[in-house]
């Protein structure tokens, strides 16, 4: 019994199986590893992401003089994201707005919302990439795991009809390679549609919380621009 | 503050993940497998019809005979011979028996015997060994002659071994022969292993039905004879349980029963078709 078991094996089904199937299942395991490779590179982009807001937040609300957590930002060479780049935005556009003589203040409080809408737009298309991608992951991939096992059975009728002599041991190995097609194909999809939910709900969260802070910081600007 | 973008880690993750994944797959396909089902109980079960006139079997069949007399008829017959025909070979048997009883005896005299000379045989030689010291100087011849003995001692032992191993065996060739019941059973399990691979059971077949064929057979195995003996009540069990026996059509197991053990016990034989495996 042992010795069938082995020739019955996944491997062995793989490897002899027709052409197109094996060509379909290799679709399916190079969208399984380009999917989880976004998966990865999603969770750790997204948690530095909501992992910086929450510290630029409470640096924000500490009381620290405004011009000083820009200059702070400034210090720092790197090319700065996420939430802080909304902040210097508008920041940036709201000090330049008002050095330059005869701005009335509407047009420096618009100037500046104009510069944050921008960041916030920016930060948006970095939150949300690759997530399309694994959209489409989850919602083809058990289509052609299906196609190939629709195509790993019809070719295994053929072979019966032309064999003549149908019995279970002729029929099953057919079937189980082409099985096999469809196991691949869900395989793929299910993780690909719990990251996408799962990734899509979070940068949705954090750009609401973008925005809120965006709201926030007009208001502060507004109230300085009206003060004087 | 600069968020990582890199993309090479998670690759690196992903391709690590999915390699795990096929070397536990294809390399240790075992792993995932259950242990192997325990074996399922038999879904045939057959009584031997045992026509030795034991106290507990008779009044069972003479209650069969009662209920049913006439298709007994032949069956009677049947068991009539079968009967005559069993007590000559218990006669048979006894008589074998005396007879080995005899030889044990005859055997162990001759073992006694053959002791006596042996010490008879030890005493000269130590006479005269010990002439020979004395005499010294044909010592070298006597010690010739003292070797020659020692060989034939030991060839007279080695016989006697081999007598003894002949008894053992004839002893436990007796046993086996007295004792057939449990190579009864092994037979019993190799005619309903025969059935059962034949049997198909109908889709109206439900726990409890049980129906009992009585099959009658040629010592080459040959079906000769199949009638329904206790109706299950379903009509396609039935058929499907007298298809099983007739499908067998001749139970090549039964050539390698002995004469004496088919004769006794499987002459005529009932098989009881019941589907325990079934939940509802």
């Amino acid at each position: 019994m042992p010795a069938t078991e082995n020739n019955l094996s996944i491997a062995h089904l793989i490897l002899n199986a027709s052409f197109l199937v094996q060509v379909v299942m290799f679709i399916l395991v190079l969208a399984s590893v380009i999917s989880w490779a976004m998966i990865f590179q999603r969770e750790r982009y997204q948690r530095k992401a909501s992992g910086a807001f929450s510290y630029f937040e409470k640096q924000f609300w500490s009381g620290i003089d405004l011009n000083q957590l820009y200059r702070q930002g400034n210090g720092r060479n790197e090319m700065v994201e996420g939430i802080e780049s909304i902040f210097r935005a508008g920041f940036k556009e709201f000090t330049r707005l008002r050095q330059t003589a005869g701005a009335d203040s509407d047009a420096v409080m618009e100037g500046s919302q104009r510069a944050m809408r921008v960041a916030l737009a920016r930060e948006q298309e970095k939150l949300e990439e690759n997530l399309p991608f694994l959209a489409s992951v989850a919602s083809v991939s058990p289509y052609i795991g299906l196609f190939g096992t629709v195509w790993g059975i019809m070719v295994s009728f053929l072979n019966i009809a032309n064999a003549g002599q149908p019995s279970l041991a002729t029929v099953a190995p057919g079937i189980a390679e082409a099985l096999i097609a469809t196991a691949m194909g869900l395989f793929a999809a299910i993780p690909a549609v719990l990251a996408y939910n799962k990734f899509s709900a979070r940068a949705e969260n954090l750009l609401s919380n973008y925005q809120t802070f965006a709201e926030e910081f007009s208001a502060i600007l507004h109230r300085q621009v009206h003060s004087k | 503050m600069k968020l990582e973008k890199s993309l090479s880690l998670p690759v690196f993750l992903s391709v690590f993940f999915h390699a795990l994944l096929l070397v536990l797959f294809l390399g240790n396909w075992n792993f995932f497998k259950k242990e192997e089902e325990p074996y399922k109980p038999h879904y045939v079960t057959a009584t031997l019809v045992d026509l030795k006139p034991k106290a507990k079997v008779q009044p069972q069949q003479t209650k069969e005979q009662v209920l049913d007399s006439k298709p007994y008829e032949d069956l009677k017959n049947n068991k009539k011979q079968d009967e005559q025909r069993r007590m000559e070979a218990e006669a048979l048997v006894q008589k074998q028996r005396e007879q080995e009883a005899k030889e044990a005896a005859v055997a162990e005299e001759q073992k006694q015997q053959k002791i006596k000379e042996e010490q008879a045989k030890i005493a000269k030689a130590k006479a005269e060994k010990e002439a020979a010291e004395k005499k010294r100087k044909a010592e070298e011849e006597a010690r010739k002659a003292e070797a020659a003995k020692k060989t034939k001692r030991e060839q007279e032992a080695q016989e006697e071994q081999r007598r003894i191993q002949a008894a053992q065996q004839k002893e436990a060739k007796h046993i086996s022969d007295t004792n057939d019941d449990a190579n009864t059973k092994s037979y019993e399990e190799m005619l309903i292993e025969r059935v059962e691979q034949n049997w198909s059971r109908p889709p109206s077949a439900r726990r409890g039905m049980e129906v009992t064929l009585e099959v009658n057979m040629l010592p080459t195995g040959v079906v000769t004879g199949l009638r329904i003996i206790k109706s299950s009540g379903d009509a396609a069990f039935d058929r499907a349980a007298e298809q099983a026996v007739r499908r067998v059509d001749r139970f090549t197991e039964a050539m390698q029963i002995p004469p004496d053990i088919f004769e006794k016990y499987f002459r005529v034989f009932r098989f009881t078709f019941s589907p325990e495996d079934l939940r509802s």
